[in-house]
């Protein structure tokens, strides 16, 4: 590690973006050399400039102007409906695909033999499933902050037919159990949620929201997942709760079978 | 957007209210013009609208930027024909400064940002203000994520002693 | 006697609807499509005739059930705001905010939506009656001691109460409905299908009626209550049975399926009528 390596890293480093192993090392070389250590802290001054720069407000005009396109689009997409049939509506995903399959079928066929062309034909489609799947995704990150609970626990519903979702689809449902302002996102969310037992950023923040929510609906939610999974860093959290005054009585009988289950 | 792409277009005012301030900043900062940004915030979703059909999936945040920035360099190649560069330049900046004269490390580094090309302002503001990985990057602008990691912080540096030197 | 009841009666009503007359406040609703409403007393919600918000005193009718007298003798029992002699000429200034509607409560404007507060508290206040346009989205908070009317809307409706029940009549969802301990009562006119209906209580029951041919994929829980329904659905499974405690979640496609609703509560029973 040199000096010139710290420049070229210096930002990654700031950001947070490297691997702890090289952060550590560029942290004890800062320590040490003069001309590091300003490097550092004049790219920190310029950092800090940036994050003072204020994110600006589009006007209402832009949101308003936004929907009567979008109703002049619908319009127009009402017509077009009543003109075409159907099936020419499905075509881009349906039929493109069909021809599309039957095209690799034909020319895999020519080049390498009917065995070959259906791996390829098989690759394909599951090509064309993990894009669905990124859609989909995609779709869920942009509803699950609609001021709209229904469409925000729609949006969490999404997450049912993910079979092992990105890490940020995970944060993002984390995060609805553990602030939405409706109560029933967070059940929702926490519903949701119970389905990824596998995942240890989930098994942590069902520990961590054991201390924190007061709902009782969320406190059995979060209660009957710990118990699914046998979790034992949860014993403790759970005796806590026995022991609080405002605990709700079926609460504490949840926490007690419960406790007797996980050991 | 699956569902807008297959033409259910109430998905757009969820895409609209997830993307709208962010590509309204991105152009801001390209440009501290506001009509100027909300005229091309608005051509970005109608063109999304318009074009949903093309969209075959991959990262949604790097497709609609990179119709963000077709946008942005079909306004500035029309801004070119009328004015010369010294104009375009002129009138880029002068609605941002007056304003931000009120922070001074703001209005540094905002006087830093004007000596960039715009090419190298664009990384620069999709990477630090819109927080948009190199990988992302690469995407939306045609390159490689090396390429990017390297160009960024070659533009960082650089800002940095314009920044350090007007302070 | 029974007559002389009656009179009575009418004389304390009309007496109390002469000392506590206040005028009721209008505003008009152009360009707003959801109306978020805070407040901490018992609010009725009914449709209005024009595209105007309207608040005015609460009048009981045939909406509220038996248990809504005892409040009413409550109310009227003199934590109300009297003409006060002494309060002439001046303001009253309120904890939470400015009141620019002489109401008692503030208003603001955020984009499409239009933010209710009320700012007397619920010792102040005894009731309130809104009347809004049937389509306009409806976001009610009722605080710790309020409880939710709400009849005839075609629009999302968000209702969050702490001990009061919530009494929805005449709607089509979507609709986001909590209590902590009140009871949640829904007659749906129809269900809109655009997207999920959640009701849920901690201790409450929850009643839903929904029109027979109402398509829905159902999900029913009570974790330690019962559900009761005529509707013709599936039995839980036994997996269902074996989680711990009693996490009974029934899950049944109506009509062949459509909008996902739930219905939830900790410890109440759970009703779903047919109708």
């Amino acid at each position: 590690m040199d000096c010139k390596d710290i420049e070229q890293q210096i930002v990654d480093y700031l950001d947070g973006q490297l691997p702890v192993e090289t952060s550590q090392k560029i942290k004890s070389h800062i320590t040490t050399c003069d001309d590091c250590q300003v490097v550092y802290k004049e790219t920190k001054s310029l950092f800090l400039a940036f994050s003072k720069v204020e994110e600006e407000q589009p006007s209402d005009n832009l949101r308003h102007e936004f929907y009567k396109l979008l109703e002049e689009e619908k319009q127009l997409q009402n017509d077009k409906v009543v003109e075409l049939s159907k099936p020419e509506k499905d075509f881009p995903w349906k039929q493109a695909f069909q021809i599309a399959a039957s095209i690799l079928f034909m020319i895999g066929g020519y080049l390498l033999g009917s065995h070959n062309s259906k791996q390829m034909a098989s690759h394909e489609i599951s090509a064309l499933q993990k894009q669905t799947i990124e859609l989909r995704e995609d779709m869920m990150l942009a509803m699950i902050e609609n001021q709209s609970p229904s469409k925000r626990i729609q949006a969490v519903n999404f997450t049912e037919s993910f079979v092992k979702p990105d890490t940020k689809i995970l944060e993002a449902l984390i995060q609805r159990m553990e602030y939405d302002g409706n109560m029933n996102v967070r059940l929702a969310a926490a519903e949701a949620l119970s389905e990824f037992p596998e995942s240890s950023i989930v098994k942590d923040a069902f520990i961590a929201a054991l201390t924190t929510q007061k709902d009782p609906s969320l406190q059995i939610a979060i209660i009957q997942f710990l118990v699914k999974i046998q979790e034992k860093r949860a014993i403790a959290p759970m005796q806590q709760l026995l022991e609080h005054s405002d605990t709700p009585d079926f609460v504490k009988e949840q926490v007690n079978s419960g406790i007797s289950q996980i050991i | 957007m699956l569902d807008v792409s297959r033409g259910n277009l109430d998905a757009m005012a969820h895409i609209f209210e997830r993307y709208n301030k962010r590509l309204y900043n991105f152009f801001y900062q390209m440009i501290k013009d506001k009509d100027v940004c909300e005229d091309m915030t608005q051509t970005v979703f109608y063109k999304v609208m318009r074009y949903r059909s093309s969209y075959k999936g991959g990262q949604f945040v790097s497709w609609i930027f990179k119709i963000a920035r077709n946008v942005f360099s079909d306004q500035y190649q029309k801004s070119k024909k009328t004015l010369n560069n010294e104009n375009l330049e002129l009138i880029a900046h002068k609605n941002g400064e007056s304003k931000e004269e009120r922070n001074d490390d703001v209005a540094h580094l905002h006087n830093a940002l004007n000596t960039l090309n715009s090419q190298d302002r664009e990384l620069i503001v999709l990477n630090r203000f819109q927080g948009i990985k190199y990988d992302k990057i690469a995407e939306i602008v045609g390159s490689s994520e090396g390429a990017v990691k390297v160009k960024v912080h070659r533009i960082m540096k650089k800002l940095k002693t314009v920044y350090l030197e007007t302070i | 006697m029974k007559r002389t009841g009656i009179i009575l009666n009418v004389i304390a009503l009309l007496s109390f609807v002469f000392t506590y007359a206040q005028e009721d406040y209008t505003k008009s609703l152009n360009g707003i499509t959801k109306v978020k409403i805070e407040t901490n007393t018992k609010v009725k919600i009914i449709v209005g005739s024009s595209n105007e918000l309207k608040f005015s005193k609460y009048e009981l009718d045939n909406l509220d059930h038996d248990h809504d007298n005892c409040d009413h003798e409550h109310d009227a029992g003199g934590f109300n705001e009297k003409e006060n002699d002494r309060a002439k000429g001046l303001k009253p200034v309120y904890a939470g905010g400015t009141d620019n509607t002489g109401f008692g409560m503030s208003i603001e404007q955020e984009g499409n939506v239009l933010r209710i507060k009320d700012l007397k508290t619920w010792m102040q206040r005894s009731g309130l009656q809104i009347y809004l346009p049937k389509t306009m989205d409806i976001h009610l908070d009722c605080g710790n001691m309020g409880r939710a009317v709400i009849k005839g809307f075609s629009s999302e409706i968000e209702v969050n109460t702490n001990i009061g029940n919530i009494d929805l009549i005449d709607v089509t969802g979507p609709i986001t409905a909590h209590t902590n301990t009140g009871t949640i009562d829904v007659d749906f006119a129809s269900v809109n299908q655009s997207s999920p209906i959640t009701l849920s209580s901690s201790t409450g029951v929850v009643d839903v009626s929904l029109p027979a041919n109402t398509k829905a994929d159902l999900e029913l829980r009570s974790t330690m209550g019962s559900v009761y329904t005529d509707f013709d659905l599936q039995k839980p499974s036994e997996d269902d049975m074996k989680v711990v405690g009693a996490n009974r979640k029934i899950e049944s496609k109506l009509n062949n399926g459509g909008v996902k609703i739930v219905l939830r509560s900790s410890t109440g029973n759970v009703y779903l009528r047919k109708k």
